[in-house]
């Protein structure tokens, strides 16, 4: 696949090196804006607040807004 | 040339395996990256936003950057607590809050009205809008990351007994004292209550409660850490002695 790829790619040695650098950093970028704050929602890591799993509410107003709630975006 | 021949002369199961390597070994490398992502890369994102979130909350602060008094005397002689005016819009930066325990690495968070995933993922500390405002009689409640995204009260666990909670408005400086933590299940919103863990109960005390995941790296519990109302003092008597430095840079004088 790799190897595919760097064949592909024209120009000597140094050029494709080069190329194949930005494809991985491309990739590389997309992930971290795109691709890796979807997957997160689904990896429940981090979930500081109460009441995310039984919105309850104290003063009678249910909890609409916290962050594990996807099914509500 | 000679790689395109060989290429092909390959047999087929052998080039599967290779493929299907290379498969595995990007899913590797892809799932650390996502470890690498979701607890660095948030957190300097996170910082940056609180950031400029305490920056533009500093541009409209009006307030004496001089220290306060020292003494408690001098700290509880302005009476009951001023109101903070409610923020008006879900999102909103209406405060920094300062915990000295946390160390002089730890910079003053933004207080932002609302804890959804917009407020706590970029903007720090959020204040769930059922509860009371910083000052006032009944459950002040704050909720932030304890991993990712600035991770901000991932040192909670640090806390003492004594140690003192600043929370800075434009109506002035409130002081709470921790005393004690908990740890519960999420489902357990008692905890938001005025008197916390008794619903229903009206209340007389003011009290501040932090809310964050539990364990450090997991979200299976939540911690809990309570605070009660110490002092307050208004804006023209300048921060606290014990936060001024941090006032004084973080409002972006010298």
């Amino acid at each position: 696949m790799y190897g595919w790829i760097f064949r592909t790619l024209p120009g000597p040695i140094w050029l494709r090196t080069v190329l194949f650098l930005l494809l991985i950093a491309a990739a590389v970028a997309a992930l971290f804006h795109w691709v890796f704050p979807w997957l997160s929602d689904f990896i429940n890591l981090n979930a500081p607040t109460i009441g995310a799993l039984s919105p309850v509410s104290v003063q009678g107003q249910p909890e609409t807004d916290f962050p594990l709630t996807w099914a509500s975006r | 040339m000679g790689s395109r021949n060989r290429a092909r002369s390959t047999s087929f199961p052998l080039f599967m395996t290779q493929v299907i390597g290379e498969i595995l070994l990007t899913v590797g490398a892809v799932a650390l990256l996502f470890v690498v992502w979701e607890l660095g890369w948030t957190t300097v994102q996170a910082n940056a936003s609180q950031r400029a979130a305490i920056d533009s909350f500093a541009q409209d602060f009006q307030g004496n950057l001089a220290p306060g008094p020292a003494g408690p005397s001098a700290a509880s002689s302005y009476g009951d607590p001023a109101s903070t005016p409610l923020p008006s819009t879900e999102g909103e930066v209406f405060g920094v809050v300062y915990i000295p325990r946390f160390g002089q690495n730890y910079e003053p968070r933004p207080m932002v009205q609302g804890t959804g995933q917009r407020e706590l993922d970029t903007l720090g500390l959020g204040h769930y809008e059922s509860t009371a405002m910083p000052g006032e009689v009944g459950n002040f409640v704050l909720a932030g990351h304890r991993q990712t995204h600035g991770a901000t009260l991932d040192a909670i666990h640090t806390l003492v007994p004594g140690d003192k909670i600043y929370v800075q408005t434009t109506a002035g400086y409130y002081s709470y004292v921790y005393r004690n933590f908990a740890i519960v299940l999420p489902s357990q919103s008692e905890v938001l209550a005025p008197v916390p863990m008794h619903v229903g109960t009206a209340p007389e005390d003011r009290y501040l409660t932090l809310t964050t995941c539990n364990p450090r790296f997991g979200a299976s519990e939540r911690f809990i850490a309570y605070a009660v109302f110490d002092s307050w003092q208004p804006l023209d008597a300048g921060p606290p002695q014990e936060i001024a430095d941090q006032v004084r840079s973080a409002m972006g004088g010298e």
